[in-house]
């Protein structure tokens, strides 16, 4: 897989879809390497009165997609008497964290949320259901610091406070 | 203007016969509900002033008035004002014309002129008003060369997202935008901007004010909640304007309609529905779909009736791929989606609209797997384990990333092969 792409109900037409897409590819079109954003849903920090971290929206930077395979045996038996293996297809991705500036507080300057590359680097796997939507970053002028731009779209508008 | 409202006047007393979808004929009564239309329009409709608001009596010199609240226009006001005293509220009253009130006989015109979230947003106040004069601003700070240099800098360094275009590095050079560049601007324009307004927070608090009315206004549907949310980035906006002032030529704000007509947009919501029903977006889309596009497919030679047939074709297209869409969509498993899904991927604007997630992982063809390592794990390993393990092999390895990762188990959870597979 080159990415993932995440089904979102439009907002301001429910009956209809948008797919968005998140790449983790080398090579493409353009120059260097693409790999995009997305925010994916960690755990709640109920004590925290931020918005994005109540609701536990990460961003993290998307490395790879794969697909994981596993043979599971059911209980069943063929004809036979041989055990019937089932394949089981789980669609994983390998991503980077991203760590929140200012424990998310928006920015009292421009009221926008900023985050940065971790410190110490944090890389994990996970579900690819536990993407919620590919977030837009652009880099503040501060390296390794980016903005995440909730205006790139009205849903991620109406996501991200 | 008589021409233009005669054929309503006289459906209000007599009725009209019209053919209803249940084949029977019933007598309509038409009203004007609501007018779409650029100012100039909205004036000569209305006959008021040049500079004057079509739907309230502020005086130009007074707007934009966002803060106030004005009293709204009405026809029959209209009828017993003298010449003298209609132009004192903007309004233009002649022998030749028709009474306003008789001409729009059943509605009050004024109150049925709406807002046009194409040309008063984005057009208007984001691209004529507020964008010139944050450019204006920023030459200011950093000097007439420098500021344009710095402002393409940091829109050539947006990121690639979804539906969003690049602007590359000449944004401030460009003569002539079209609505989706401006629709595309407003939504980079809070990031691209932040780091040159540092230390000029109300200027930065109007900005986000604007971006954040003009993506409120575009709801489908609103709520108290959403209108409140409209009214509280109306008052950032009026408490802001003042900022700008110097690079009026006028130095006022007085005599800009756009802006005025910002403190109608909540009641025309309340009135009239949603701005999105009414966007003159799509009217100004119809010539390059209907004719512009029409006249390409043709071999321009009797054009006329080649663009009548490529419209004809094109909308049999629209209604089977819908039909198919709706096949597939029902019951994707079923064989006779899987015929309509190949139909729809030969027609290239159909395969668009036919996402990935409608297509089964059978249809997947890929080929070419190259085995690239076999990874091994003690037996009875947790999952947080093998998920620990496999995140540090992954830290370390560089796969080619135009093939698909597939991790594979080989009898048993101990053993694992990872596989690469180019697409055909």
């Amino acid at each position: 897989m080159k990415g993932v792409t995440v089904t979102i109900q439009q907002h301001n037409n429910p009956d209809t879809v948008v797919v968005q897409k998140a790449r983790c590819v080398e090579k493409w079109h353009g120059q260097g390497n693409r790999f995009d954003n997305i925010l994916i849903q960690g755990d709640c920090a109920l004590r925290n009165n931020r918005w994005v971290l109540q609701t536990g929206y990460y961003p993290a930077k998307l490395l790879y997609a794969f697909c994981f395979s596993d043979r599971i045996n059911p209980g069943e038996a063929n004809a036979n008497g041989s055990v019937v293996w089932l394949t089981v297809h789980h669609d994983q991705l390998f991503v980077e964290d991203l760590e929140y500036l200012s424990s998310a507080m928006p920015n009292r300057t421009h009221g926008m949320i900023l985050c940065q590359d971790a410190l110490q680097r944090v890389q994990h796997i996970v579900k690819v259901s536990l993407v919620l939507t590919p977030v837009q970053l652009v880099l503040s002028g501060e390296d390794t610091e980016y903005l995440l731009n909730q205006y790139a779209s009205l849903e991620s508008y109406n996501m991200i406070y | 203007m008589t021409t233009i409202v005669h054929p309503r006047r006289e459906p209000p007393k007599s009725g009209l016969a019209v053919l209803c979808a249940d084949s029977h004929t019933s007598d309509a009564f038409p009203r004007i509900a609501s007018f779409l239309a650029d100012y100039p329009a909205q004036c000569t409709i209305t006959m008021v002033k040049s500079g004057w608001c079509p739907q309230c009596e502020i005086c130009p010199d007074d707007q934009p008035g966002l803060a106030s609240r004005p009293r709204r226009r009405h026809p029959q006001w209209f009828l017993y004002l003298s010449t003298m005293a209609a132009v004192a509220v903007g309004l233009w009253k002649f022998a030749c014309c028709p009474h306003l009130p008789d001409a729009h006989a059943g509605c009050n015109i004024y109150s049925c002129m709406n807002v046009d979230w194409l040309h008063q947003l984005l057009k208007g106040l984001f691209k004529d008003h507020t964008w010139e004069w944050i450019v204006s601003f920023l030459k200011d700070i950093y000097g007439q060369e420098k500021s344009l240099d710095l402002i393409d800098e940091r829109f050539s360094i947006i990121p690639r997202f979804s539906d969003i275009c690049q602007f590359g590095d000449r944004l401030t050079r460009v003569k002539q935008w079209t609505g989706a560049e401006y629709k595309d601007m407003v939504k980079v324009r809070l990031p691209a901007l932040t780091p040159r307004l540092n230390g000029h927070p109300d200027h930065f608090k109007f900005i986000k004010s604007v971006t954040d009315f003009i993506l409120i206004a575009s709801y489908h549907s609103h709520t108290e909640t959403t209108l409140k949310y409209l009214q509280d980035v109306l008052s950032g906006i009026s408490s802001n304007l003042h900022l700008f002032l110097p690079y009026r030529k006028s130095h006022s704000m007085s005599m800009i309609p756009k802006i005025h007509s910002l403190l109608h947009f909540i009641e025309c919501i309340r009135e009239m529905g949603s701005v999105d029903n009414c966007d003159s977006e799509l009217s100004d889309a119809a010539p390059t779909n209907l004719i512009k596009n029409g006249n390409c497919s043709s071999n321009m030679v009797n054009y006329i009736p080649q663009m009548l047939r490529w419209e004809t074709c094109q909308f049999h297209i629209k209604s089977r791929v819908s039909i198919l869409l709706h096949i597939v969509k029902s019951d994707p498993l079923l064989l006779k989606a899987d015929i309509c899904r190949k139909l729809l991927l030969r027609n290239s604007q159909a395969s668009d609209k036919l996402s990935s997630a409608l297509i089964p992982r059978s249809s997947k063809v890929m080929s070419k797997c190259t085995t690239i390592a076999t990874l091994t794990f003690p037996e009875g390993i947790s999952i947080s384990e093998f998920n620990d393990t496999l995140t540090s092999y992954f830290s370390t390895f560089q796969p080619d990333t135009s093939a698909s990762l597939d991790l594979w188990t080989c009898g048993s959870r101990a053993s694992w092969i990872l596989h690469q597979r180019y697409p055909e």
